[in-house]
C-alpha cells in the first residue's frame, strides 16, 4: 500500500524568484535600449545579435544549474523513467522541463504552451512575451519589430541542447510581428 | 464526419493521430491556488454525469428517454472512441509518456484487483502519469511508464488476450487514455450497448467485412466480438458481421487465421458515413 | 411500465465490500459496482478498514432477481424486492 507522502510536483518558487530577479526582461529592455541609442537599423541587427545571444546563454546556464539544484517530484519522475526505459523519455521532456523553468520565472503566463513533445520533437509557442512588450515600451515599435530578442530565446534552445548532449535541431517557424506569435522547435536527429 | 476529428482533427489526420493532441506543458504556476486535499478526477466527474442518465433507466423510467435525448444532443467536449490495434500502435509513438497501469472499470465492476505490471490492462497516456502519487486510490500498485516500443509489444499483448482498444480525453483535446476493454466490464462499452449513451463511446473509423471466398467458417472470430456483431451464420456455413453493430475494433480480423476479415474505412460507405 | 427488482443492502452489514467482493464476482448480470468513499490525496485508500468502499446496485435493471447475490454474501447483508 502506498503511505501518505506529500510530494510537490510543482517547481520550486524559491527558484522561479531567484530567476526571475536575475533575468529580469524590463531592466534588460533598459540596457539594450542604452546600448542601441542612436544607431541604424543594421547596427541594431548586430549588437542585438550579440547581445541577447550573450543573454540567453546565461539565462539558459543559469536555468540549468539552479533546475538541478531545486529539484521537484515530476523531475525525480522524469528521471526514473528515462532510467527504465533506456533513456527513451530523454529527448523531449529533459529539455522541456528546463525550457519551461526558464520562462515561467521571466514570464507572466502561468504554463508555457507546448505544440508538441514527443521522442521527434519539442515545439513551443509564446504569444505573449513580456521581453518582446518591454522592448516595444522602451526602445519603441520599429526596433521591436526586428525582433533582435530572437536570438535570445533561439540561443537558449540551441544552448540547452548543447549541454544536455542531445543531437537535436533548433529553430523557429513563427515570428511575433508577422505571426502574431513566436514559435519555436527542436527536432531529434 | 467524426465529431472528434472535425473539433481536433488536423490536415486530414484522426484525432488522435495528431501529435499536438498528445503534447502538454509538465508545468502550471498556480498563483494563490490551493488544491483541495480531497477531491474528483475530471474522469470521475465526466463518468458521475453518465450515471446520472443510466441510474434513471431503472431509477426514474418515465424520465429515462427524455434524459437520454438531452445528453445525446448536447455540445460535446472530449470523447472517446474505438480504434484497431494498428492505429493504437501509430499512438504509442506520440503519447507521451505512455504507461501501463490497473483498470478502474473492472476495479469497480468485479472488484478485480491489478496490483502490478504483469496484472495491468489499462494504458494511461500524457504528463499526467508522473504526478499519479497525487492520487494512489486511482493508481493502485503505481503506473508503469514504457518507451514506444514496449508499448507497442505490450499493446499486442492486449489485442491477442482479447481486448477491444478505445481512446479517450477527458473533457477537451488532450489525449489521456488508451484502454483494453471487454464487455461487461468496460463501463464506456455498456454504457453505449445497453442505455444507449453515445457520447460514451463512439465507433471507430473502421468496420469488419468477411471475404466469403476466404472465410472457412471456423468461428474463432465470434469469440472475439465483444458488440454481439458477428454471428455464425449456420445456412452458408459463414461468419456474418452486421456492420451496424460493428464499433471497427478489429479483434476479428487480427484474430483471423485465414486474413479472410478486412477493416474499412466507414467513411467510404453511403449509409455508415454517420454512424458514429 | 417494466417492474426493475431492487436489491436492499443493509449496509451495517457490508463494511468492506472491496475486499470481500464476493457479490461483484458471483452475479451474472454484473449489476454490482464497488467505489472508494472518500478519496484522499497521496493516500490508498485501505480496503480493508470498515466504511472505505461502499458497495452499489448500479445496473439494476439489468438484474433478474435471481438470488445469486443473496445465496454467496457471508453476513447476510443482501435481500431482494421483487
Amino acid at each position: 500500500m502506498v503511505e501518505a507522502v506529500a510530494y510537490s510536483f510543482e517547481l520550486n518558487p524559491e527558484m522561479l524568484d531567484l530567476l526571475n530577479k536575475e533575468f529580469d526582461v524590463k531592466k534588460l529592455a533598459v540596457r539594450f535600449g542604452e546600448a542601441i541609442k542612436g544607431k541604424t537599423s543594421e547596427e541594431i541587427e548586430t549588437i542585438g545579435r550579440e547581445f541577447f545571444t550573450d543573454y540567453g546563454t546565461e539565462w539558459i546556464r543559469r536555468t540549468l544549474q539552479l533546475g538541478e539544484e531545486y529539484p521537484d517530484r515530476t523531475y525525480e519522475m522524469i528521471k526514473m523513467s528515462i532510467d527504465k526505459t533506456g533513456g527513451y523519455y530523454r529527448f523531449a521532456l529533459l529539455p522541456q522541463r528546463f525550457i519551461e523553468i526558464a520562462y515561467l520565472a521571466t514570464q507572466e503566463f502561468p504554463s508555457l504552451p507546448i505544440v508538441e513533445n514527443n521522442s521527434h520533437a519539442l515545439v513551443y509557442k509564446l504569444v505573449d512575451c513580456a521581453l518582446y512588450k518591454s522592448l516595444k515600451e522602451v526602445c519603441g515599435e520599429n526596433v521591436a519589430a526586428q525582433l533582435p530578442c530572437r536570438h535570445s530565446c533561439l540561443t537558449a534552445l540551441k544552448v540547452l541542447h548543447q549541454d544536455l548532449e542531445i543531437d537535436a535541431i533548433t529553430g523557429m517557424d513563427a515570428e511575433m510581428p508577422k505571426d502574431g506569435f513566436c514559435q519555436f522547435f527542436a527536432r531529434s536527429v | 464526419m467524426c465529431w472528434m476529428c472535425e473539433a481536433y482533427g488536423e490536415e486530414g489526420k484522426r484525432w488522435y493521430l495528431n501529435p499536438k493532441n498528445h503534447s502538454r506543458q509538465l508545468y502550471t504556476i498556480k498563483r494563490g491556488r490551493k488544491e483541495s486535499a480531497y477531491g474528483t478526477d475530471p474522469e470521475t466527474l465526466a463518468g458521475l454525469e453518465q450515471r446520472k442518465v443510466t441510474a434513471a433507466k431503472w431509477e426514474d423510467p418515465e424520465n429515462f428517454p427524455q434524459l437520454l435525448k438531452e445528453y445525446n444532443e448536447k455540445p460535446r467536449e472530449g470523447g472517446c472512441q474505438v480504434l484497431p490495434l494498428r492505429e493504437a500502435i501509430q499512438v504509442a509513438e506520440m503519447a507521451y509518456p505512455i504507461a501501463s497501469m490497473m483498470c478502474i472499470c473492472r476495479k469497480m465492476m468485479r472488484a478485480d484487483e491489478e496490483t502490478n505490471p504483469d496484472e495491468y490492462t489499462c494504458t494511461g497516456l500524457g504528463v499526467g502519469m508522473f504526478k499519479w502519487e497525487r492520487w494512489p486510490e486511482r493508481y493502485r500498485g503505481g503506473v508503469n511508464i514504457m518507451s514506444a516500443e514496449d508499448a507497442k509489444e505490450w499493446l499486442t499483448k492486449m489485442d491477442k488476450k482479447g481486448f477491444v482498444h478505445m481512446i479517450m480525453t477527458f473533457g477537451g483535446s488532450y489525449v489521456g487514455g488508451l484502454c483494453n476493454c471487454d464487455y461487461p466490464d468496460c463501463a464506456q462499452i455498456r454504457t453505449r450497448l445497453d442505455y444507449g449513451l453515445e457520447p460514451a463511446l463512439m465507433k471507430g473509423h473502421h468496420f469488419a467485412k468477411v471475404d466469403y471466398d476466404l472465410c472457412n467458417g471456423c468461428g474463432i472470430c465470434v469469440q472475439r466480438c465483444q458488440f454481439g456483431a458477428i454471428k455464425f451464420e449456420v445456412t452458408t456455413d459463414r461468419t456474418n458481421i452486421d456492420a451496424f453493430r460493428c464499433f471497427g475494433c478489429g479483434l476479428c480480423e487480427t484474430a483471423c487465421p485465414r486474413q479472410a476479415i478486412t477493416l474499412v474505412e466507414r467513411e467510404t460507405v453511403p449509409a455508415l458515413k454517420e454512424e458514429w | 411500465m417494466k417492474k426493475y427488482p431492487r436489491i436492499i443492502i443493509d449496509y451495517a452489514k457490508c463494511p468492506t465490500p472491496f475486499d470481500c467482493k464476493k457479490c461483484l464476482v458471483a452475479c451474472p448480470q454484473a449489476i454490482f459496482e464497488v467505489f472508494p468513499v472518500k478519496v484522499e490525496k497521496f493516500k490508498e485508500t485501505d480496503k480493508k478498514e470498515p466504511g472505505t468502499y461502499q458497495l452499489s446496485t448500479f445496473y439494476l435493471d439489468k438484474c433478474t432477481a435471481c438470488g445469486d447475490c443473496v445465496e454467496v454474501c457471508p453476513t447476510g447483508a443482501l435481500s431482494i424486492d421483487y
